[in-house]
């Protein structure tokens, strides 16, 4: 994968001191520490980078990116990898990537998450009837709190924000 | 002190300033020792333990031969010889001219306090009312504004700190020598003219030393300076010394309690984005401090360091890892700690680590050491605007490789061109004096002045003691004068006494020389204050009356002693004072040179161009050893254009002999005085006399049987893929994979010491191929990647350049197996806890540096090897490239694993050596040298077995012990060890002695 290439080219000055993961708030929960995943970029193990969570973790708190002895954009790697993931669309991340992609369609459409519409989008995507009863109890609370009204999907159609999302995505081609 | 040369001026009087210092006196240059400090010991002042040795020993850089021109004091207090002017607060302003004839200004920060005529009695600092921090103890003690910048340093002049001081004018009214003048009221009337002097000079040595980095400066995760109990390494030495804030009790700076758990971090301003190069020394500094640490507490503090890489690199270091962790129980962990928090609860200091493993190790600590990096020192980018001297990317001088046609006489010494531990400070500042000395003598103008003749003085030996006595009288203490004369009147060797108002001062110093001219006296004892420092003065004296200085002595009546004992003590000394009359054999102006190699061919030039001259005895049939093989170094320079270069010059210069196919056979004599023979080509004996002995006999990549070598072609050494891609047989572009292996039979219980190369030679084999194929794997297996220095900068280049490093350990060794396509290397890889396998098509194995064996031709000249075959030093430290003896020098691989930069380096410092020995021409022998009583003796030779420099051998003919005395270094240990009381060192007499301790007593 060119990508992976890229991101390799990126993390080769690494010196795998750990000082990322000594500073990552959710290591714990993390099934590959910053340090081995970063070692792995380095070793070409694209699979095993692929069949760990650890990227879907990381919550762009950039305190590894600021402590890095090498001046390494490990933050932005993170988001690399997620970029990936979401561009090939892994069946392991499909939870996470597409979770990004409905919220963003609803952003699209309104300028604005409408979480009604945004949940319904997520459940269309994955395709799963049983999805939306896992979500039951949080989903009550929420209404309950005023926090989410029930609303279907708007057309599709052109949204509000749809310059702006072209032009992120003409960015985003050329990169 | 040798023929007069010219003049040289060094700036900085740090341990380089001062090795260079007196490098150029002892060889005849008159030396300028200037330092911007109003004290001198740079660094070092601050520093009491050294490694390896964890104590100080930097009285060893004194003169060995013509002792009597330098006080024989600690020189960590002070240097004082009678070739070098010493110019505190003085900074060089401009220089004009050429190599050899340089025009220089100095500039001397006003005085506020008369350094002639402070006494440091320590009045004005008891009145003065400002209160700052001790700049001495890094500010973790007090001190007032107008105080002693060094306490033990001698001449103890008072400074005045101008931003703080008041201008109260406490002081200046207490002193009882008026040597304060503050400046009139008002900060903006400050403006005293700075005196400005201009001066000639050959040539000039910057040994301005470094700067550390303050991690205030930066983002300061750590908490420097915010939080009390993180300090730099230097504020820990300053804690563990006895003149430090908590006078030697190790405590904690905020609350005074005793750590029990104290944490090193290294590489804190080093190897990180802002100064992407290794500090070098600063792994060996936090062993050093945590066994110190160790050892003062009984091994009840924990000490642990964090570390990247541990770089011992230097001979011993690796020993010295060893046992700071099998001996003292230092513990070491491989981690880069990001952050230090405070605990509130606890008071204690939080680290937060994540181990191999990857699971988080958080640690407490009660203290925690900053191992703080090098940066240039302040003076460094006006020092090279002044001079021309060219700076590296990251603002350190340039230290050009060859040394060879730069056109120039200004020279870096020491750490100015990069932090370097004492050592290696040593042999680099001796380095620069060689080249400075070459540019000065060359320059030197050829003049009739006749020399002073020797030993022209009235012969008083055997005469009886007729002692003159003159006192000072120093108009604020009591009035002395009536309790010496009755002292005087009581001893019947006592003619004279004559009482002198302030010698100290100009005027009463001349008013003593009148009144001493034509004086009868055979014996001068002086009494005032600080007299260590009238070295010059005693050869004043000694002209005024035509009498030898041996017979000229001071007594010290300022240290308040009891006034009678002092008197009484340096009269019995003065009565018993003589001069041995056995002339030192003359030096022979010749240094021999066995081996040809870069190492000794740059040694021979070094000599030759002091006006020497040099003979080179090599066993092969060319010159070049190792040089011939060599490609290039890690920086792209050509080692083939230097091999040519060098061999020419050595080949033209009509000061240098070449024997090759040569070999040494036998030696007799002794420093100074050697006779040699050697065979050429076999049968053709040949005999030279020489003075001092230079051995660069070098050394050779090991052999090795590790990792399959010698099965499979695809398994090679450092040297073969050396060779193959200088000679264009190996292509990296038919290449898919390459491994590196580091450390072949290094590092470990068989061959303890690192070859310190072996790394850098990796590197540069890995950068070349993946500059020819940059698709090529290169894997390179490490322990520790020992590229200090600069060369850390190309360790990051290699990874830049996607060179994997795999980290491997001694327990966990990588395995080369043979496979059908090439071979297959196993590792296991720490990081993700996995057994790799990686199949290459190349195996390179770095097996390190073996010395040739030198022992028999070192114990020709009474010298010896260490425990690693290589040449054995007098001092790691301070006497880096000699032996004992003082007459045996050696250079390059030889003395242990260095590359071709620090070889040459090596080279000129051994040439120096032995140029600063032929160059002496004594006066008569030392006054403290050891003689012996014939009709004593009983030839027991037990003196001989306790002689360390060699100096005292039987002469089977005579039946008599035989001293030399330009060997014998008057240390005592024969007449310690005499049973008849037939040995003696003069001066030191049993009867004086005892008549001493009477007196005191």
């Amino acid at each position: 994968m060119d990508e992976m290439i890229k991101l390799k080219e990126m993390l080769n000055p690494c010196i795998q001191c750990g000082t990322c993961t000594a500073s990552c708030p959710n290591e714990v929960d993390m099934d590959l520490v910053p340090r081995k995943l970063w070692r792995m970029v380095l070793m070409d193990r694209n699979e095993a980078i692929f069949d760990s969570q650890t990227f879907t973790l990381c919550s762009s708190c950039y305190l590894c990116t600021l402590r890095c002895p090498r001046g390494l954009p490990l933050t932005a790697a993170m988001a690399k990898l997620k970029a990936i993931a979401a561009k090939s669309d892994l069946a392991k991340y499909r939870k996470s990537t597409r979770f990004y992609k409905s919220f963003m369609e609803s952003v699209r459409r309104h300028g604005r998450v409408r979480e009604g519409e945004f949940m319904a989008l997520y459940f269309l995507s994955m395709k799963n009837p049983l999805l939306p009863l896992s979500f039951v109890s949080l989903g009550m609370q929420m209404m309950r709190k005023n926090k989410v009204a029930f609303e279907l999907p708007a057309k599709p159609g052109t949204g509000n924000l749809d310059r702006l999302f072209k032009k992120v995505a003409e960015i985003e081609e050329g990169l | 002190m040798g023929e007069k040369q010219g003049r040289a001026l060094v700036v900085g009087a740090g341990i380089s300033g001062i090795r260079s210092a007196l490098d150029l006196a002892e060889t005849g240059c008159d030396v300028t020792l200037i330092d911007a400090a109003p004290h001198m010991g740079g660094v070092l002042s601050k520093l009491e333990y050294q490694f390896p040795s964890d104590g100080c020993g930097m009285c060893r850089m004194l003169p060995m031969a013509d002792r009597d021109t330098c006080l024989q004091a600690c020189l960590r207090k002070g240097l004082v010889h009678g070739g070098i002017d010493l110019m505190l607060s003085t900074s060089l302003k401009g220089l004009e001219g050429e190599p050899g004839k340089y025009r220089v200004t100095l500039e001397t920060e006003p005085c506020i306090i008369d350094p002639n005529l402070c006494t440091g009695c320590n009045r004005c600092s008891e009145v003065c009312p400002v209160t700052i921090p001790d700049p001495f103890n890094q500010g973790l003690s007090t001190t007032k504004a107008v105080h002693l910048p060094v306490p033990h340093a001698i001449p103890n002049i008072y400074t005045i700190d101008m931003d703080h001081c008041t201008l109260c004018g406490e002081c200046e009214t207490v002193c009882p020598f008026g040597a304060i003048y503050l400046p009139g009221d008002g900060r903006l009337e400050l403006k005293i003219p700075r005196t400005l002097v201009e001066m000639d000079v050959g040539a000039v040595v910057l040994a301005c030393g470094i700067d550390y980095y303050d991690p205030t400066t930066g983002i300061n995760t750590f908490g420097y300076k915010e939080l009390k109990d993180v300090v730099s390494n230097i504020e820990l030495e300053r804690i563990l010394s006895g003149t430090g804030p908590f006078k030697g009790s190790l405590e904690r700076p905020s609350d005074g309690r005793v750590p029990s758990r104290m944490a090193w971090i290294q590489c804190v301003g080093s190897r990180d984005l802002e100064f992407p190069a290794c500090s070098s020394v600063c792994c060996m500094i936090a062993l050093k401090e945590a066994v110190l640490v160790r050892k003062r507490s009984g091994g009840t503090i924990e000490t642990v360091i964090y570390y990247m890489d541990m770089r011992c690199f230097s001979k011993e270091f690796e020993a010295y890892r060893r046992r700071a962790e099998n001996k003292y129980g230092v513990i070491l962990k491989r981690a880069r700690p990001h952050s230090v928090r405070h605990d509130r609860n606890t008071g204690g200091l939080w680290l937060y680590i994540t181990g191999d493993s990857g699971v988080r190790e958080d640690e407490a600590f009660d203290m925690v050491v900053l191992s703080l990096g090098q940066r240039p020192g302040k003076s460094v980018k006006d020092l090279a605007k002044i001079t021309g001297i060219g700076l590296n990317p990251l603002g350190f001088f340039e230290a050009p490789l060859s040394g060879v046609g730069d056109n120039t006489g200004v020279f870096a010494a020491g750490s100015a061109s990069g932090l370097k531990d004492i050592g290696e400070s040593v042999i680099h500042s001796s380095s620069a004096s060689a080249m400075a000395l070459k540019v000065i003598h060359g320059a030197k103008k050829i003049t009739d002045e006749e020399t002073e003749p020797l030993n022209g003085f009235r012969d008083v030996s055997t005469q009886v003691p007729d002692i003159g006595v003159v006192l000072c009288q120093c108009p604020n203490g009591p009035d002395i004068e009536p309790q010496v004369k009755s002292i005087g009147a009581n001893d019947v060797h006592v003619s004279g006494i004559m009482a002198m108002d302030r010698i100290c001062t100009r005027e009463g110093w001349d008013g003593m020389l009148e009144a001493l001219a034509g004086k009868p006296f055979n014996r001068i004892l002086v009494l005032a204050c600080s007299p260590q420092l009238f070295l010059d003065k005693k050869a004043a004296i000694s002209k005024a009356m035509d009498l030898d200085p041996a017979y000229i002595d001071f007594a010290d009546i300022g240290k308040g002693e009891p006034l009678a004992s002092t008197v009484k003590m340096g009269l019995a000394r003065i009565r018993y004072a003589d001069r041995l009359n056995s002339m030192a054999s003359t030096m022979v102006p010749k240094v021999l040179v066995v081996g040809g190699g870069l190492g000794g061919m740059t040694a021979a030039l070094s000599v030759a161009d002091s006006g020497f001259e040099a003979v080179i005895v090599e066993k092969e049939p060319r010159l070049g050893g190792n040089l011939v093989w060599l490609d290039k170094d890690i920086t792209g320079y050509d080692f083939g254009r230097l091999l040519d270069n060098t061999c020419q010059q050595v080949e033209n210069h009509p000061g240098i002999r070449v024997f090759t196919n040569a070999v040494v056979e036998d030696s007799r004599g002794g420093p100074g005085n050697y006779t040699t023979t050697f065979k050429v080509g076999g049968n053709d004996s040949k005999r030279i006399g020489h003075g001092a002995v230079i051995l660069a006999t070098g050394g050779r990549e090991a052999e090795t049987t590790a990792y399959g070598y010698g099965t499979s072609d695809a398994v090679k050494t450092n040297l073969e893929v050396e060779q193959a891609l200088k000679a264009g047989t190996m292509d990296p572009g038919d290449m898919n994979v390459v491994v590196m292996i580091q450390c072949v039979d290094s590092r470990c219980d068989t061959r303890e010491y690192c070859s310190r190369i072996c790394c850098k030679s990796s590197l540069k084999h890995a950068l070349e191929m993946k500059r020819i194929n940059p698709d090529l794997g290169v894997y390179v297996l490490y322990r520790e990647m020992m590229s200090y220095g600069f060369s850390e900068i190309y360790f990051k280049e290699a990874r830049e350049r996607g060179v994997i490093f795999i980290r491997y350990s001694l327990e966990q060794k990588p395995q080369v197996i043979s496979g059908t396509d090439g071979p297959v290397v196993k590792v296991h890889e720490p990081i993700l806890n996995r057994t790799m396998e990686i199949r290459s098509d190349l195996v390179v194995l770095a097996t390190g540096i073996l010395p040739s064996a030198i022992q028999s031709l070192a114990a020709l000249f009474d010298a010896g090897v260490d425990d690693y075959s290589f040449f054995k030093e007098a001092d790691s430290k301070w006497r880096p490239v000699d032996a004992v003896n003082g007459g045996v020098f050696a250079c390059g691989l030889a003395l242990g694993p260095r590359d071709t930069k620090e070889s040459m380096a090596s080279a000129r410092a051994a040439a120096m050596g032995a140029v600063r020995l032929i160059s002496s021409r004594p006066a008569g022998v030392s006054l403290v040298t050891a003689g012996i009583k014939h009709s004593l003796c009983i030839l027991c030779e037990r003196c001989i077995g306790s002689c360390v420099y060699g100096a005292r051998t039987l002469d089977p003919d005579a039946g008599k012990i035989r001293i030399d005395p330009v060997a014998c270094q008057g240390c005592g240990s024969c007449a310690a060890v005499c049973t008849n009381s037939a040995a003696f060192v003069n001066n030191y007499l049993d009867q004086q002695m005892l008549e001493i301790i009477d007196a005191a007593i």
